[in-house]
């Protein structure tokens, strides 16, 4: 008797999704998720294709098992905007906010503490190397580095006063970070020292990712693709076959992750784009009409094919390939997808 | 007894009626006087800021401001599409149409107009190579492309989805608000129903709330105010023909009852004084009040002229009598009106001022007026049966039967057999028991519980379904709600607010807000758009949603917004010279208590959070103007009933010469005024600025009722020196025109509960219920205190003339 009750629910429950198909985006919306008041989410790392994290504005860390499906969110001590989050493992991670705050976990997320930065920069990105080794980078031009876990930091700022905003590292050695103005510096040797490589763009570059020394692709401003193939010694614009329409009115793109040959980036008005050939073409995944309305800050690819993307109000975008799967806004995404 | 203190009262009757000429024509006069000042300087209109109490701290605030920030009566329209969304064209077409429309409306701020195809709507975008502010929608979108160009538009700008667009994109919001001074609330109505009319189709529906709208409506309401008060009025003379069935008996109350009126309302003319509709409920109560005092006066001369048969006599004896209760209920309750000025709300002071004056008017309309109206009267045909006579003649026994007199009594009478048996039996313990229990008990919980402001404003005037509650409906649960509350933060020095610390604060605040007060349902503060354009700053990278730290960064930015808006725009959030700013908080509901709340919640917060140079002070917008209001209203009600209730008690001592005599009349009418509070809680009728004064009033009827009882048992007393007889004689003499004139004036307010205005309903109920009260009151109570007190004690020394 329960079971069949269940089932008919069940029925019911599709038939209305189905009908309404439209609607529930909105019903989602007008929830406090994704409503007004819902934190932005800047900022994610996945340490394998189940565990995840990801941070927003007024000191929001989320945590999922589930490869982004539910969301959780953890206990920090801070209201200050979260601009950076890297995991190194399951256990080991930072997360980096304004003007030089960084909170640091050895158990995953379940405490965090507070380290102190040299100086009071906002802190767009980081990568830890090893549980000791970390890099930070933000504006004015400022990297800093621990090689303790982040009781200490050492200032290895730019002399240039400019935005850094994505740091990768091949090894411990080739890293590479880019910013401001199309800048993108590079280091061979740990980052002792730090030389500027020609991108040939004045855009804006908000992120970079190498997939080996040699292979990389950076990502900006209006939609501006920077692919190496020689460890950044030179940079070649990609140019996308955008539709009519679309090639006056560039979007974009903050955050790139490659995987081998393939690729995923994402920017500004639900912009979701897709390499299978290692970043030479991209391909635009389709969204709802209502998805374009917001810009996507972070990806993490969790295999070859899915990905999960985080942006504005707290929304979550599931893709396979070229495909959108699910949406919905932390802590819950669901699976019924809205229609084109 | 002295023989020439008793003459005192038949002196001043006979001198009146030997000046009767004189007297008439210097009451023709001023009358006439008064009915000029009537016709051409009585406005019966609502003025907003009559309702402010200006010496409130709110108030000041408000005033101070008001120039910046804007007006706090702002009424909000939402236009809802039934199928699709609201990018298309015919539906942005009717939004800018709506919007042209209500900038040329009488009264409107221009710089508070807005919608979604204002140009003040902004959108803040990177251009190829610069930082474009510009308006969302510059000229009406046609194409598909540009359609969604708004769309997209209404999503990246922080605060316009939610506020301006709902989260559905099926209805938009457009704001205007409206000065104080310039307000027509009759063009008001009219326009805005032109401009619904107009904008509604099949697929388009225009809801319209709102402060403005709200006193609009009622002022449409004004002219059906009329219609039912003349139903009232005449049923009270079908009451009196069917009770008297003589010419005078008709005749006299009803002018008694006019010339109050005029005078009352000609006197606010003369004082220059706007007249509130929802106020006109205490005129048309004050009016009866004087019909009430002149039926006892000609039923006492019926009464009277049966034992004498002289006209003359009949009239000096009768209201000699009548003097004394009639003067001291005059002054009770003249006094007790006035005391309403403690308030420090203009339009409660008003009323104390021409209320106290109306009642006062009751004495040259009734207790001047009558005696000499009339000796222009036949005298009421001989009855067969008299009623019980008084004074002397009562102490024969045969004139004890009670027979029916006039044939329209008999039902009176019934109702007066009920009554007497409670002054005597073991019911007069019992009533006064009950009573005691009653007031003691019940005044415990209803102080407890009753609270001043318990709904919103709109909710308490008008019925629930009616559309200016409906509309709010809409604007509360799909946007992030239409009342505000606006903290002020005052720098104490030019560009105090282009600071970090100041401007995290402003953000902050808001955030605490809507995660703190429950009714909150967003927060907009000069930070937020601080922020947005400082990640346009920033290559619009969402990671620069920050505020700024450095103060050349903010000011920056500030330049910005300011040199991208016309005149004026941004005031409402920052003053032009950084000095001061708002945190405008919007509430989807509220009643006085979520507004407390709310103020002390803030007032913990900036408590905590102190800020250089910075100091912040609440509360602005209608929320703060309604707490200011609501505050007055809350403690002058006390004061005011406080007054009433030793004004009765001292005039009582003084006049029945007694302590325990003032309690007899102070105990019923707190008895009654327990059962009103009760009454109010129960039927949820909230006690507010305009419902409170009515109560107030309402207490005097109760004192009127008393003491006309209360003398008369002490006369019957004093003459026939047996108590059981004196209370059977009093019930059945001035019992029953206490009777007559509750149920007249019942019969004649029952109307109102069929009112379009969900206010005037309830102040009908409530003032059906006052009377009923206050009669049994009089009527049950008073003869039982009496008993249990001891008539000796009490009513002995009682001047009877």
């Amino acid at each position: 008797m329960k079971k069949r009750t269940h089932i008919i629910i069940s029925i019911l429950l599709g038939v209305l999704l189905y009908l309404s198909q439209d609607v529930v985006f909105a019903a989602k919306a007008k929830q406090k998720e994704g409503g007004i008041g819902a934190p932005h989410i800047l900022s994610e790392c996945f340490v394998d294709a189940k565990e995840g994290w990801a941070c927003g504005l007024r000191g929001t860390v989320y945590h999922t098992t589930d490869g982004g499906m539910k969301w959780e969110q953890q206990n920090i001590d801070t209201e200050v905007p979260l601009l950076s989050i890297y995991f190194l493992n399951s256990q080991v991670g930072w997360v980096g906010g304004k003007t030089g705050t960084v909170f640091h976990t050895v158990d995953g997320g379940k405490t965090w503490k507070a380290q102190a930065m040299p100086k009071k920069r906002h802190v767009f990105a980081l990568k830890a190397l090893s549980t000791e080794k970390c890099w930070a980078a933000g504006d004015w031009g400022s990297i800093f580095y621990t090689a303790d876990g982040g009781n200490t930091w050492e200032d290895k700022t730019l002399e240039k006063d400019l935005i850094m905003y994505s740091i990768d590292f091949q090894g411990e050695k080739e890293g590479w970070i880019v910013g401001e103005y199309g800048t993108i510096m590079h280091t061979a040797d740990g980052g002792i020292t730090w030389t500027e490589q020609k991108s040939g763009t004045e855009n804006t570059l908000f992120s970079v990712c190498f997939i080996s020394d040699r292979e990389g692709v950076a990502v900006g401003l209006s939609n501006t693709i920077l692919r190496t193939e020689d460890g950044g010694r030179t940079w070649n614009k990609i140019e996308m076959n955008l539709p009519e329409g679309m090639k006056d009115d560039l979007r974009s793109i903050y955050s790139v992750k490659m995987r081998g040959d393939k690729g995923i980036a994402v920017g500004d008005r639900g912009w979701i784009i897709t390499t299978t050939d290692g970043g030479k073409t991209w391909k635009i995944t389709q969204v709802p009409l209502d998805v374009s309305l917001f810009w996507c800050c972070a990806v993490q690819m969790l295999d070859d094919d899915r990905a999960v993307i985080v942006g504005m109000r707290s929304i979550v975008i599931m893709t396979e390939g070229d495909k959108l799967k699910m949406m919905g806004f932390m802590p819950v995404v669901s699976p019924p997808m809205p229609k084109k | 007894m002295t023989e020439e203190k008793s003459n005192i009262w038949q002196k001043i009757i006979e001198w009146q009626l030997r000046q009767r000429y004189p007297i008439l024509a210097v009451i023709v006069l001023i009358t006439a006087f008064f009915i000029y000042e009537l016709a051409f300087k009585v406005n019966i209109t609502t003025d907003f800021f009559e309702l402010y109490p200006p010496r409130h701290p709110y108030i000041q605030l408000y005033k101070q401001y008001r120039s910046m920030f804007g007006t706090a009566n702002v009424m909000s329209m939402v236009l809802e599409v039934k199928n699709g969304d609201i990018y298309n064209k015919d539906t942005l077409k009717k939004v800018d149409r709506i919007t042209k429309d209500l900038l040329a409306v009488k009264g409107v701020d221009p710089l508070q107009v807005i919608s979604l195809t204002h140009p003040r709507l902004k959108n803040f975008g990177v251009g190829s190579n610069a930082i474009s502010v510009g308006p969302i929608i510059k000229v009406l979108p046609e194409t598909p492309e540009e359609l969604r160009a708004v769309k997209e538009k209404v999503y990246s700008n922080e605060g316009v989805r939610g506020v301006y667009v709902t989260l559905n994109d099926k209805a938009t919001l457009i704001y205007a608000g409206f000065w104080e001074e310039g307000l027509d609330l009759r063009n008001l109505f009219k326009e805005m129903q032109r401009i619904k009319k107009e904008t509604e189709d099949a697929n388009h529906t225009l809801y319209i709330t709102g402060y403005p709208m709200l006193y609009a409506w009622i002022a449409s309401y004004t002219s059906k105010l009329y219609q039912i008060f003349i139903f009232t009025g005449l049923i009270l003379l079908g009451m009196l023909i069917y009770y008297f069935r003589t010419i005078i008996g008709v005749i006299v109350p009803i002018t008694s009852g006019l010339i109050s009126a005029i005078w009352g309302l000609g006197f606010s003319g003369v004082l220059g004084y706007n007249i509130d509709p929802l106020i006109l409920v205490i005129p048309m109560l004050l009016s009866a009040r004087a019909i009430s005092h002149s039926v006892q006066c000609l039923e006492r001369y019926h009464q009277d002229y049966a034992v004498y048969g002289d006209k003359k006599k009949a009239i000096i004896k009768s209201y000699t009598y009548l003097y004394k209760p009639a003067v001291v209920s005059i002054v009770t309750d003249g006094l007790g009106v006035l005391t309403i000025v403690v308030c420090t709300i203009p339009l409660m002071q008003k009323l104390g001022i021409i209320g106290s004056f109306w009642i006062i008017s009751i004495y040259v309309s009734v207790v001047l007026l009558n005696p000499i109206l009339v000796t222009f009267f036949p005298p009421p045909k001989p009855q067969k049966n008299p009623t019980p006579p008084t004074g002397q003649a009562a102490m024969t026994s045969e004139t004890r039967d009670v027979g029916v007199t006039r044939s329209g009594e008999g039902a009176y009478l019934v109702a007066c057999k009920f009554c007497t048996s409670f002054g005597v039996s073991w019911k007069k313990w019992a009533s006064v028991i009950v009573m005691m229990v009653v007031t003691v008990v019940g005044g415990i919980l209803v102080s407890v519980h009753v609270k001043v402001g318990d709904t919103s404003a709109g909710r308490a005037i008008l019925y629930d379904d009616h559309a200016y509650n409906i509309a709010a409906r809409k604007v509360n649960t799909e946007f992030v709600g239409s009342n505000q509350m606006v903290v002020v933060a005052e720098g104490n020095k030019k560009g105090a607010i282009a600071n970090a610390q100041a401007m995290k604060t402003l953000e902050d605040m808001g955030v605490y807000a809507v995660d703190n007060i429950p009714s909150v349902g967003g927060a907009i503060t000069i930070s937020d758009m601080t922020k947005m354009v400082f990640k346009v700053f920033h290559d619009g990278y969402p990671k620069w949603l920050l505020l700024p730290e450095d103060p050349n960064h903010i000011e920056q930015v500030f330049r910005l917004v300011g040199g991208s808006s016309t005149g004026g725009e941004m005031d409402k959030y920052i003053s032009r010279d950084y000095t001061n700013a708002t945190v405008i908080i919007f509430f989807r509901d509220y009643n006085n208590q979520v507004i407390k709340d709310a103020i002390s919640t803030l007032k913990k917060y900036i408590a905590e959070h102190p800020v250089e140079q910075v100091t912040f002070r609440l509360a602005g917008g209608i929320l703060g103007i309604l707490a200011s209001v609501n505050e007055e209203v809350e403690y002058s009600y006390w004061i005011s009933m406080a007054a009433i209730f030793i004004l009765t008690y001292v005039l009582c001592v003084m006049t029945y010469r007694s302590f325990t005599a003032g309690l007899i009349l102070i105990f019923p009418l707190a008895f009654s005024q327990v059962l009103c509070d009760w009454f109010m809680l129960a039927m949820k009728i909230d006690l507010n600025i305009s419902s409170l004064p009515v109560a107030a009033v309402g207490v005097g009827v109760g004192v009127d009722y008393g003491l006309y009882i209360l003398s008369r048992l002490a006369e019957e007393y004093q003459w026939q020196g047996n108590y059981e007889s004196a209370v059977f004689t009093a019930i059945n003499t001035t019992g029953k025109a206490v009777i007559f004139t509750a149920t007249s004036l019942i019969g004649g307010i029952v109307l109102w509960i069929f009112s379009d205005m969900k206010f005037q309903s309830e102040m009908g109920m409530l003032l059906c219920f006052l009377m009923f009260f206050n009669m049994l009151g009089a009527l049950i109570l008073i003869p039982a205190m009496v008993a249990v007190l001891g008539p000796e004690r009490t009513i002995r020394k009682y001047k009877v003339d």
